[in-house]
């Protein structure tokens, strides 16, 4: 009986507990997307940024065509 | 302008992205199988691979804008290059991460300098990352689009080179999976180094990775046309900067 | 007199594009020879850094010589930049390109006699090296499947090489951004070299099965890079 328990529990396969890794799991997936918040965020900014800039720039262009005439 | 209308379309395509890319990660947290010998762990796999191989697509793309703007140089092939060698960068930076985090377990280690793939896909991350320097010291707006889209002509040689020496040179670190066909996971498995019970789990296996490419595809779509947006605008904001310095030095004189 | 018309009237595309490649080796070949700018350098360089990298490793001799094979890569890459920048740089100096390009010469000729003249003279670079890396690590850089590989994978560092140069010296930061560029696009054909060139390294020949894969990518990549720079090169020098 004993040789069979032990033969059976031999038989299992290398790894007994798949949950042991899904720490690794988490952060895998965790760091990967944070990279691409990171990048969506950049975007996001950028759009803010050049948006900004061209209503400045064509505040400009109006004021200096203000005085102009 | 048209911006009303790209707004619509954009955000449709942004949901769409968000929709697939939510439905893959479900697909891989709980219908994907479980792998045998380093359980769940295995399961970053699917999107690091997804986010590989569009990457690739991405720098592919990359090449025939740049290949079509030697040919017919108009701004817009430029600015598609710019976007699809951005992006996939991000992508590629994404899978080479991935990829470390899960060979912490597997090879019991973050990195692996003897694991040929490993280098040459970071060999073509750097390749890429150098574009952005290329394209930083070149003033005339011209020049630098002929040798941006000449530069990444070249550089995709380093993608290819990549992922044939995936394919063909003997990496025990790496496994191979092309197309994830049932007999490249049996081979796998064969190999100890993924291992799935044949049949019903292989099948699981590949749709799975097809779900995550899908995924990829729809977000590289997303951010290419968020991207080539933006490039839009930054290039009307470079004009009106002329504008404005024309005037003031106009006022000057 | 007639006869020389008569020749030049025969003459095919394709025999006019072979001798302009030709004319642009003999011209950077006998410039060479005059000015020896571009040999020297590179000797001299190569010299320091394997000086250095002695320096090093001094302390442990064994660790030198496992990696005598990358250092002499190493070497030949970043000497190879310095070669690649003067003979490109003297185009430019003298303002020859511009001659050359006013002339109809086919662009891709100018760029395979820029890469055939240059191969020599890093070529030539590499017989020094391999010389001294014989005489300093006591190991067979002299077998002949040695020699073919660096053959090969000269070239194809040179045919990048070439094509990357000339995009550089036009911009503004022009030899800090060649290895920025260069290196990393030619590592893919370095590494698969230098792993072969390491399996040469023991008493024991390694067999056909172990160096094909590495071999074949080092000919796929010389393939590719000859052919994206044939392709293109019109469009870098161009103005």
């Amino acid at each position: 009986m004993t040789a069979l328990t032990f033969l059976i529990i031999l038989m299992q396969g290398p790894i007994s507990d798949p949950n042991a890794t899904n720490n690794y799991l988490l952060l895998g997936y965790v760091v990967m997307w944070i990279i691409g918040a990171a990048y969506v965020v950049s975007l996001a900014a950028r759009q803010r940024n050049v948006r900004q800039d061209i209503e400045m720039l064509q505040q400009l262009l109006q004021d200096d065509e203000d005085t102009a005439v | 302008m048209e911006l009303t209308r790209l707004n619509r379309n954009v955000r449709i395509l942004n949901w769409a992205a968000f929709v697939t890319i939510s439905i893959a990660l479900l697909i891989v947290f709980f219908y994907a199988p479980t792998e045998r010998t380093m359980g769940n762990v295995q399961r970053i796999f699917y999107f690091h691979v997804g986010a590989a191989w569009v990457g690739a697509v991405a720098f592919f793309v990359a090449l025939v804008a740049g290949a079509v703007y030697l040919r017919r140089p108009s701004k817009k092939w430029d600015t598609v290059a710019v976007a699809s060698v951005e992006i996939g960068l991000v992508f590629l930076t994404m899978a080479i991460v991935a990829g470390s985090v899960w060979g912490k377990p597997a090879w019991n280690t973050w990195w692996n300098w003897s694991s040929v793939r490993l280098t040459t896909i970071t060999i073509a991350w750097l390749t890429y990352a150098a574009y952005f320097m290329l394209r930083g010291a070149i003033e005339d707006e011209e020049k630098r689009g002929r040798f941006a889209a000449v530069y990444v002509i070249a550089a995709f040689v380093t993608i290819l080179l990549s992922y044939l020496s995936i394919r063909f040179v003997n990496d025990l670190l790496h496994p191979v999976v092309v197309g994830g066909t049932a007999e490249a996971l049996e081979g796998q498995a064969a190999e100890s180094l993924q291992e799935f019970a044949p049949g019903v789990e292989s099948t699981r296996m590949v749709i799975s990775l097809n779900a995550s490419v899908i995924a990829f595809s729809f977000l590289y779509a997303a951010w290419m046309v968020n991207r080539i947006r933006l490039q839009r605008f930054m290039d009307e904001a470079a004009n009106l900067k002329m504008r404005v310095v024309a005037r003031l030095q106009g006022e000057l004189s | 007199m007639s006869k020389k018309t008569n020749k030049s009237a025969v003459k095919t595309p394709r025999s006019a594009f072979w001798s302009s490649v030709w004319a642009i080796v003999w011209k950077d070949l006998q410039i060479e020879k005059h000015t020896r700018q571009i040999v020297s350098v590179m000797i001299m360089f190569s010299l320091v850094t394997v000086i250095m990298f002695n320096f090093a490793l001094e302390a442990n001799l064994a660790a030198a010589r496992e990696v005598a094979t990358g250092l002499l890569w190493a070497t030949i890459l970043l000497a190879g930049t310095l070669g690649l920048n003067r003979s490109l740089a003297i185009e430019r100096e003298n303002q020859t390109m511009e001659a050359i390009l006013m002339a109809p010469i086919n662009r891709s000729a100018i760029y395979l006699g820029k890469v055939i003249s240059t191969t020599v003279f890093v070529l030539i670079l590499e017989a020094i090296l391999v010389f001294i890396f014989i005489i300093f690590f006591n190991k067979p850089y002299w077998r002949p499947q040695v020699i073919l590989v660096l053959f090969l994978g000269t070239i194809g560092y040179i045919a990048a090489g070439v094509l990357v140069t000339s995009m550089t010296i036009q911009t503004r930061t022009r030899e800090v951004l060649l290895p920025v560029l260069l290196l990393p696009l030619s590592l893919p054909l370095v590494l698969p070299a230098a792993t072969i060139v390491s399996s040469y390294m023991f008493p024991q020949l390694p067999d056909l099965a172990e160096i094909q894969t590495p071999l074949s990518l080092v000919l796929v990549y010389d393939l590719l890079m000859l052919t994206v720079g044939f392709l293109t090169y019109h469009y870098v020098v161009e103005s």
